[in-house]
């Protein structure tokens, strides 16, 4: 296991490195001015662009550049905006309420997508199985932030069952956004797990368990759905990436002060360094899930880890 | 990154296997004999997987509503005139935010502009963005994958580890970063904006295709007659077309058919966050965020609802299709 | 669910454990329907061993399914027949008993224990599940009991390697946890799906051996399913010989070997390789057998066959009939193949 967990620890080195790499020639190597667009709608005063030279080494060789611009990243210098704020002060502000919406979200996409898939893999071929694939693809197919406009008119404002917006925060007031975030990835979980459940129901280990004398039910909750789990898991972790993509729009619905308002609002006041920063935080949290999930999937599968 | 998510990352990007239609879910379960059971094999007809897939799609109903969706928003794409007769850019004021009625099928936004036309004209922008996209991943995914598959080596570890780190930007984020940095000015032409999205969109999403292709190409590589051919002298080119190509079609075009859903979502998520198309330019993205402000939601829903109507219907008719032809080209039903 | 802590009270009727008889399966596909077993008769007495040969796809897997309970259905439906164990039929008893039967009663060990062994769960655990279900034992007891096991199957360090999953283990390890699991609480029967066919040829004699040995200790009936002649002749008592989802013929082991009554298993003796005939080409069955969903009219071998006349071809199946005393087989020329002149 530990073995296991260098590896993957290792080989995480150069995505991180390269991920890096590739947004840092995006902002700053690639022709064009790069402190456009990050002072409002106005051209930058002269003297914050000399500023903003100095401060990412512009004249330095590029990979010089590139080396000091992941120092700073490594010390969680994500930079200084226009308005004098560093942004991981900006981020530490709002990462609270955002960690809260994600974290509802999961545990949407968890419990409900993988209840749904159980069904409609249990039921494989009757009629719940096809309504859950069809809606299903119906959710995937409507973009989150008409999913989010939707549910915030009909069940916010008709129905009042909900807040209209969170501006506040509090977990009551995240339930509508944390389902309207989770929509997506439940659908796709959904799908993952009925055709994991499906493929595993003719594995020749499910045939041991019925010789064996074990119910059904058994058969499915513990043999069946442990094994089919494993890729579920997997998925969830990578889904992640979407998820903070997510949060952006489903904030800026409801109104949540959170990192994905703030990079919403970053947009629209071209605040660049703003912008840049906090997406880039958001790529390395990102990776980082993915490594916790790595590590999860060596304990799920021993097949991996205990070799 | 490794071997363990592929398969996972394989079913997400075909959509997660499984068949849909209620027919198909039952033959999928009967053809599952001889493998699960050690039982009889039963004789089959043999079929060229071409055929026989367009003998599953032709049955499959999700097809036909696909096709048709797919049909009709092409048409408003490429002649959006045969559908409406009103200009979208000819707005009045004095009549914004009416609800529907016999002039404004759809009512009037805030400007004053037909919902309906806005509505019909928009599809130009998605279609566009969604095929453009499409082409652009499945070349450059294709040529990377041939040649990580072919060459081998250090070459194949170098594009392959290349395409891990692309791979671990989420879509979104990474065209945000890419839109940000090369912002449009007023005067930008609407293609140039255009293809911005379309390159934000291709950068970020072609290592999906390159791994099809090479692990296809990895798949017929060991086979007896594609040494023999090598050994002969045949040029990789003739042995990509005649060999490679046939066997990574189905696959390719199924999550390529999938992707373009995603990237017309995509590109309107852009567009609704404010850096993907902007106005002047007229595409359901920015019609839903111009309409999604609090106060409209609440007096004039029907700004929102109509674009997003569409949009949704757009993103749905490509899933259905790949979906549908995923089921038919799925080896474990024949 | 409910733990049951006893056994099902069932005890063998005359002497006869299970008794099969005119099982019926067949295979509903799209592309017809497969008649898999066309009626099979046989009975199981207690420490008996019977091996089941025939080529894949001869129904002998199915049968051995049928009899558990554990075909997949739909597709397989049993369409006909008994099979009663101590007097109760398995078919028509109701689910739930049925599960307390099941791994208690009768058991079953399958072919690649690899894949048949879940990839996820402790080899510890496998077995201990068994005591939980069945007995309503409590973790650390039937972890006990699993222990005990592994060291009866001659498992080394079983205590600490209760906790390895399978796919830690070498093949013969494997089908010895198999084992293990299959008679954990002491069936009265132990269907074995071509228990050795996964293993190398030294370990497919140990594992017999400890099947052997094991039948010996506790008196259990044994199915052997196989398509190997050479696996089964030293441990079998019967052997049936399937074709086409028939038995054609069934005997002891010595007569079946020295001179067989159906021309199938002509076929199938002659194609052992043996030592005293070195440098002579092998005799193979020639033809290949027919589809299921397809079977030929008259005789199911009549295509293949070189006693074959106009009588196989067009009269019904061969009634499987006893020939000689205690010796069953299903053939219109059974005087002629048991005289035929040798090779």
């Amino acid at each position: 296991m530990l073995k296991y967990v260098i590896r993957r620890l290792l080989q995480m080195i150069p995505v991180v490195i390269g991920a890096t790499f590739i947004l840092f020639c995006l902002v700053f190597a690639l022709p064009g001015d790069p402190t456009a667009g990050r002072c409002g709608d106005r051209p930058c005063p002269p003297a914050y662009v000399a500023a903003f030279r100095a401060e990412y080494h512009l004249d330095k060789p590029l990979l010089v550049q590139y080396g000091l611009y992941l120092g700073r990243l490594l010390h969680g210098d994500l930079g200084v905006n226009f308005y004098g704020n560093t942004v991981v002060s900006e981020l530490a502000a709002r990462y609270p309420v955002t960690l809260r919406l994600a974290f509802i979200a999961v545990l949407v996409e968890i419990f409900v997508g993988i209840a749904a898939g159980v069904i409609a893999g249990v039921r494989h071929g009757g009629f719940l199985d096809y309504l859950i694939l069809v809606s299903s693809l119906v959710v995937i197919s409507i973009p989150i932030f008409v999913i989010g406009s939707l549910a915030q008119l009909v069940f916010g404002m008709k129905l009042g069952w909900f807040p209209v917006t969170a501006g506040d925060g509090s977990w009551s007031q995240l339930v509508l956004p944390g389902f309207v975030l989770g929509a997506l990835s439940v659908a796709y979980v959904a799908r993952l797990t009925r055709a994991n459940l499906i493929d595993n129901q003719h594995a020749d280990y499910v045939r041991t368990a019925k010789a064996k004398g074990l119910s059904g039910f058994r058969i499915v909750t513990i043999h069946t759905l442990r094994n089919s789990l494993i890729p579920v898991i997997t998925f969830i972790g990578y889904d992640f990436g979407s998820l903070m993509g997510g949060a952006i729009v489903t904030e800026q619905i409801f109104n949540i002060n959170g990192i994905g308002n703030f990079i919403f609002r970053s947009i629209n006041q071209r605040d660049g360094v703003s912008v840049v920063g906090a997406v880039t935080c958001l790529v390395l949290v990102y990776l980082l899930a993915n490594l916790l999930v790595d590590l999860l999937y060596g304990v799920l599968d021993p097949r991996i880890s205990h070799d | 990154m490794t071997e363990p998510h592929d398969s996972s990352l394989a079913k997400d990007a075909l959509g997660s296997s499984g068949a849909t239609a209620l027919g198909a879910v039952l033959e999928d379960d009967l053809s599952g004999i001889d493998a699960t059971t050690g039982g009889p094999v039963v004789g089959t007809k043999p079929r060229s997987l071409w055929s026989d897939a367009w003998y599953d799609l032709r049955r499959d109903p999700l097809f036909w509503i696909s096709a048709v969706l797919i049909v009709v928003f092409i048409l408003m794409a490429l002649f959006p005139g045969l559908f409406t007769n009103k200009d979208p850019r000819q707005c009045d004021l004095s009549v914004a935010r009416h609800i529907p009625s016999p002039a404004h099928w759809f009512g009037t936004d805030i400007q004053g502009c037909d919902v309906y036309a806005r509505t019909i004209y928009g599809a130009r922008s998605s279609i566009l963005v969604g095929i453009l996209a499409t082409l652009g991943t499945a070349i450059i995914g294709s040529a990377v994958g041939l040649i990580a598959g072919f060459r081998g080596g250090w070459l194949d570890t170098l594009l392959s580890r290349t395409g891990d780190i692309f791979y671990a930007i989420p879509l979104l984020l990474g065209g945000i970063i890419i839109l940000y940095t090369f912002p449009n000015q007023v005067g930008t032409p609407y293609i140039v904006v255009v293809l911005k999205v379309v390159a934000a969109l291709a950068i970020l999403g072609w290592p999906s295709i390159a791994r099809l292709m090479r692990s296809s190409v990895l798949q017929v590589m060991p086979h007896d007659y594609i040494q023999a051919a090598k050994a002969l002298g045949a040029k990789p080119g003739r042995i990509i077309l005649s060999h490679v190509l046939p066997n990574a079609m189905a696959p390719v075009m199924v999550v390529s058919t999938i992707n373009l859903g995603s990237y017309i979502a995509i590109e309107a998520t852009l567009s609704y966050l404010g850096i993907g198309l902007q106005e002047p330019a007229i595409s359901w993205g920015v019609s839903i965020s111009d309409a999604s402000g609090l106060g409209y939601v609440r007096s004039a829903p029907f700004m929102l609802l109509f674009p997003s109507l569409f949009l949704s219907l757009a993103v749905l008719a490509f899933i259905f299709l790949g979906e549908a032809s995923q089921n038919a080209f799925d080896p474990k039903r024949h | 669910m409910p733990r049951k802590s006893t056994r099902l009270d069932l005890a063998p009727i005359d002497g006869k454990l299970l008794e099969v008889t005119d099982l019926h399966v067949e295979f509903r596909t799209r592309d017809g329907v497969a008649k898999a077993i066309n009626g099979v008769n046989f009975s199981l007495s207690p420490s008996e061993t019977l091996a089941i040969l025939g080529e894949s796809g001869s129904g002998k897997s199915v049968t051995a399914q049928a009899i558990m309970g554990i075909l997949d259905s739909p597709p397989a439906f049993v369409t006909g027949g008994q099979v009663k164990y101590c007097g109760v039929d398995l078919l028509t008893m109701p689910e739930k008993d049925m599960r307390r039967v099941r791994g208690d009663h009768i058991s079953m060990i399958f072919q690649d224990a690899l894949s048949s062994l879940n990839p996820v769960f402790p080899v510890g655990w496998q077995i201990a599940e068994m005591f939980r279900i069945h007995r309503g034992m409590n973790r650390s007891d039937a972890q006990e009991q699993a222990v005990r096991l592994m060291e009866r199957v001659r498992i080394p360090a079983a205590r600490e390697r209760a906790g390895n999953y399978p796919h830690q283990f070498s093949g013969g390890m494997r089908q010895r946890i198999m084992i293990a699991m299959a008679i954990a609480l002491d069936p009265r029967v132990l269907i074995a799906d071509e228990p050795t066919t996964a293993l190398d040829v030294t370990v497919q004699a140990q594992i017999m051996t400890l099947l052997k040995e094991l039948q010996e200790e506790s008196g259990m009936g044994l199915i052997l399913i196989t398509h190997d002649l050479g696996v089964v002749a030293d441990v079998a008592d019967d052997i049936a010989v399937m074709y086409c989802g028939r038995f054609v013929e069934h005997c002891d082991v010595h007569r079946l070997y020295a001179n067989p009554a159906h021309p199938y298993t002509v076929g199938l003796i002659d194609s052992i390789p043996r030592l005293d005939q070195k440098g002579e080409q092998l005799f193979a069955i020639g033809g290949l057998p027919p589809s299921l969903t397809h079977l030929p009219t008259g005789c199911s071998f009549n295509p293949r066959c070189r006693f074959a006349t106009e009588e196989c071809r067009v009269a019904g199946a061969p009634p499987f009939i006893e020939v000689e005393d205690g010796r069953f087989a299903a053939c219109y020329h059974t005087e002629e193949v048991l005289n035929r002149e040798r090779v």
